[in-house]
């Protein structure tokens, strides 16, 4: 008699060609780059390395809170690397990407939060490869709102922060940070003016229809203009546990309620995560030029 | 002749996994690519569906549910026609 299995038949995938990602892994390796798809354990993991892309992790490997859902490691961090702007960039580089997305550890050991190396990164990504899309998804810098600037002066095309789950879950998903702080920092990014705002939170944490949509409206009144939902899976027993496996149909439903509700764009869904396919995100969204007055192809 | 169905994950830094289930049992036909079983890693972020490597008949079942199973491990074994 089969047991039944952990995961529902939706958030199964098929296996993969190993030879698909070793491209990827060897530049990895080659530049000594964490990546935040293998240190959440993302389930697209195999997909995205499959098609040329990973989601970089600068500041280290270890931060600095330790949240529920998370299997980055919560330790003391070293010291940022100095030369990781540019090896970021040489990766970028060598995949051929057109498309870059930067992420990182919360550093609240950092005077700045560590703004001012996610500002080098996406300049020496902007040298490197002028034409390809950068995408930042930032911690919240402490409420920092000079961090934040600090980042947007460096022209990313997205700046991207995660509300993660609704407010009443913060303390037990999301310990140290603080909902109403992170709305201050996609506010004031969307008031910028110089960048596409966008958002995610995760479902299945054990939150109500009626806070998802409390949390999609306070995104939108913040100036969030792309906002993704997707299925939380918890990376390891000692994590929270998924409270219930959202089927794909909420998920879509989600996302028509989304576009309802004025986000330019919204992807929702069982594998849904903050970084998936975002070129083909920003590509339906479109390009904001105005700060730096360009256009490009 | 017989062929091994072996387990080789696309990404051999993935944690352990483990057989959830089997979706054919022995003696049904299979095609190439048809989706044979089930497994989950350990760290309950992933499913993957095995597919057969080539037509034939599911002959037998080497690693039974929620055996813990590791890359190169032999699965199960087709008579391939």
């Amino acid at each position: 008699m089969s047991r039944d299995p952990r995961l529902p038949a939706w958030l199964t995938k098929p296996l993969g060609d190993p030879a698909s990602i070793s491209e990827v892994r060897a530049v990895l390796a080659a530049h000594r780059l964490n990546t935040v798809c293998d240190e959440a354990k993302c389930p697209n993991r195999a997909e995205c390395f499959g098609r040329g892309t990973a989601t970089f992790m600068i500041l280290g490997d270890r931060c600095t809170r330790n949240c529920g859902f998370c299997s980055v490691a919560s330790a003391t961090p070293a010291d940022p690397d100095p030369s990781e702007p540019d090896s970021v960039a040489a990766a970028a580089a060598d995949l051929g990407l057109e498309f870059v997305v930067v992420t990182s550890v919360t550093r609240d050991d950092l005077p700045d939060g560590g703004a001012s190396h996610f500002a080098r990164t996406v300049g020496a990504i902007r040298s490197a490869l002028p034409r390809a899309g950068v995408e930042v998804l930032v911690p919240d810098f402490g409420g920092d709102r000079r961090a934040v600037d600090t980042v947007l002066a460096a022209g990313p095309d997205v700046f991207g922060h995660n509300v993660e789950t609704v407010a009443r879950l913060y303390p037990v998903a999301r310990a140290g940070a603080d909902y109403r702080r992170s709305l201050d920092v996609l506010a004031h990014a969307a008031a910028s003016g110089s960048a596409r705002v966008k958002s995610a939170i995760m479902l299945g944490l054990g939150e109500t229809n009626t806070e998802i949509e409390t949390t999609l409206s306070d995104l939108a009144a913040a100036g969030v203009e792309i906002v993704y939902l997707g299925q939380y899976l918890r990376p390891s027993p000692s994590h929270l546990p998924v409270e219930r496996f959202v089927p794909p149909e909420e998920f879509e439903a989600w996302g028509s309620r989304c576009e309802g509700m004025g986000f330019a764009w919204a992807s929702a869904g069982p594998f849904v995560r903050s970084s998936y396919e975002a070129d083909r995100a920003f590509a339906r969204v479109g390009e904001r030029s105005v700060d730096r007055g360009e256009q490009r192809a | 002749m017989l062929k091994d169905v072996v387990f080789q994950p696309t990404d051999t830094d993935a944690t352990e996994f483990t057989v959830s289930y089997w979706k054919l049992d022995p003696g049904d036909a299979v095609s190439e690519g048809s989706e044979l079983l089930v497994v989950e890693s350990v760290d309950e972020k992933t499913a993957l569906v095995v597919p057969s490597p080539c037509a034939g008949v599911l002959a037998e079942i080497v690693t039974g549910e929620e055996r813990t199973i590791s890359p190169g491990d032999v699965l199960g074994r087709i008579d391939a026609q």
